[in-house]
């Protein structure tokens, strides 16, 4: 994104303004992220769909209509101020613009081999517990999250709407024939846990550290929504990037049930896990289409979309012949969350 | 005597770890290096592996086809099989690899859940997994030790 076209464009929006200093958010492979700071102390996020779309295989402005209707609400989320279809400084590819929130995604010095860190891991992970409680307590059905956002019949279809619903989306945006991942697709469906889920929520899709924005070890906005959906909570743990790692698992969960007042069916933790793995093959898959028709080149489109997804598809290979318990602990082994290298994070 | 593509290739990794990367402040510049590294690492493997995986997965697919048409070849679900076998084989290596993953994963999905077969078609999908554990372990050092680390 060009500064003078963005100012400009800004300009024509906001009044008479200048860009001090502009930022591409790392990594921000999803969708662009661009930091704005305006000569004066304003600033700005401008979230805008990549060349050839983003990873995530749902519409773009769906999550635009999820920051409208969370302003509207007591979640944390930066104010929307507007989307556009199709402006000038991204030759047309579409954007939103919200409010910035000062903070960070993720926290150095959080996995020292120390106490002080150890006890700072606690206080992150009860903050987190706090703040996902606070989102699947939400009434979503009167802050209008029914009108753009499919929802299951009930808890106990949680669980198969999302299988039914990504499944649909795989077949839809897959670059080649997959045979085991259609296999592992079947033994999802023979392993859907019996109990469903705990609830109907709000659930955000990858949340925790690299997601939010942090500013003294609290959340001071959710971010990136691309994954929202209404469905089981307990998806939102399996997505939660290593948060339940942070400190004694048992005690987070404990904490989180003591304040949203349900269960989490154990049985769903194995099923997510594996759910996981199929779902990101979905979804990196997915941006690596652009990638073959050249329309974006980013390298992590290729390492991602070509390299994980084979790597995963051999982990669902080998889950087949297992049970969910001994699938869901095989996985996990190969399972790394990216931002808790020191290498892509700093720190 | 020349050096490999693989010794070429691996020469570029050295010096991306070594000369470029711990001068590398920028996140997003460091992070397209480490993707490059990546696809580089795989690359030295690919380079050196990448044909004689194709001809050995095409041979074994093709054998695997072969046999379940012979065996099954008036089941309905083998009737993907049965076209693709019709109409010859043809393209480049890598193509008819991808037309026969086509074929394996239509034949896969016109099967009944696993544990709700009969007797012919769990055998079929037996044979079919068994030809992709061989095709994962010939594809596997391609793949793991490259795409292991962080992919960004």
């Amino acid at each position: 994104m060009q500064q003078d076209r963005l100012e400009s464009y800004l300009r024509g929006k906001m009044g008479d303004l200048r860009i001090d200093r502009m930022i591409r958010a790392f990594p921000g492979f999803s969708r662009e992220t661009w930091l704005v700071w305006f000569a004066g102390g304003e600033s700005v996020v401008v979230r805008a769909e990549p060349p050839g779309g983003g990873l995530a295989p749902v519409p773009f402005r769906r999550e635009w209509q999820v920051y409208e209707a969370l302003g509207r609400t007591r979640i944390p989320v930066a104010r929307a101020l507007w989307y556009d279809a199709a402006p000038e400084p991204t030759d047309g590819r579409p954007l939103f613009v919200r409010q910035l929130v000062e903070g960070s995604t993720y926290l150095p010095g959080l996995y020292d081999d120390t106490a002080e860190a150890a006890a700072r891991r606690r206080r992150v992970a009860e903050e987190h517990a706090e703040k996902l409680a606070m989102l699947h307590t939400l009434d979503w059905r009167e802050a209008g999250f029914g009108a753009f956002l499919p929802a299951p019949d009930s808890p106990r279809d949680a669980l198969r709407h999302e299988l039914k619903t990504w499944e649909a989306i795989w077949r839809q945006v897959k670059t080649e024939a997959f045979p085991i991942v259609s296999e592992a697709l079947g033994w999802l469906e023979a392993h859907l846990p019996k109990a469903g889920g705990a609830a109907l929520s709000l659930c955000k899709g990858n949340n925790g550290i690299g997601e939010e924005i942090w500013r003294d070890d609290r959340i001071v906005a959710f971010s990136d929504w691309e994954l929202a959906s209404i469905g089981d909570p307990g998806g939102d743990w399996a997505l939660s990037q290593g948060m339940l790692e942070l400190w004694d698992r048992r005690e987070i969960l404990r904490y989180y049930e003591s304040i949203t007042g349900f269960a989490l069916p154990p049985e769903n933790f194995a099923y997510y896990r594996v759910w996981d793995i199929f779902k990101t093959v979905c979804a990196l898959n997915a941006g690596l289409r652009a990638f073959l028709k050249g329309e974006n080149t980013v390298l992590a489109r290729a390492t991602l979309g070509f390299g994980k997804v084979k790597v995963f598809e051999h982990l669902l290979g080998q889950v087949l012949t297992m049970d969910l318990e001994e699938a869901a602990a095989f996985v996990v082994k190969w399972r790394k969350n990216p931002y808790h290298d020191r290498r892509v994070t700093g720190g | 005597m020349q050096p490999s593509a693989r010794a070429l290739i691996e020469a570029i990794i050295t010096s991306l770890d070594e000369v470029v990367m711990p001068v590398v402040t920028d996140k997003q510049a460091a992070s397209s290096l480490r993707s490059a590294r990546t696809l580089l690492d795989h690359l030295a493997r690919r380079v050196e592996g990448e044909a004689d995986m194709l001809s050995a997965d095409n041979a074994d697919a093709l054998a695997v086809c072969r046999a379940i048409a012979a065996r099954f070849g008036g089941h309905q679900a083998v009737a993907a099989i049965a076209a693709f076998l019709a109409a010859g084989p043809h393209g480049s290596p890598q193509g008819r690899n991808e037309a026969m993953q086509t074929v394996i994963e239509a034949t896969l999905r016109g099967l009944p859940p696993a544990g709700a077969e009969s007797d012919e078609e769990a055998e079929i999908r037996a044979v079919l997994r068994d030809y992709l554990g061989r095709r994962f372990a010939r594809e596997r050092e391609m793949i793991f030790p490259a795409f292991l680390g962080p992919p960004f």
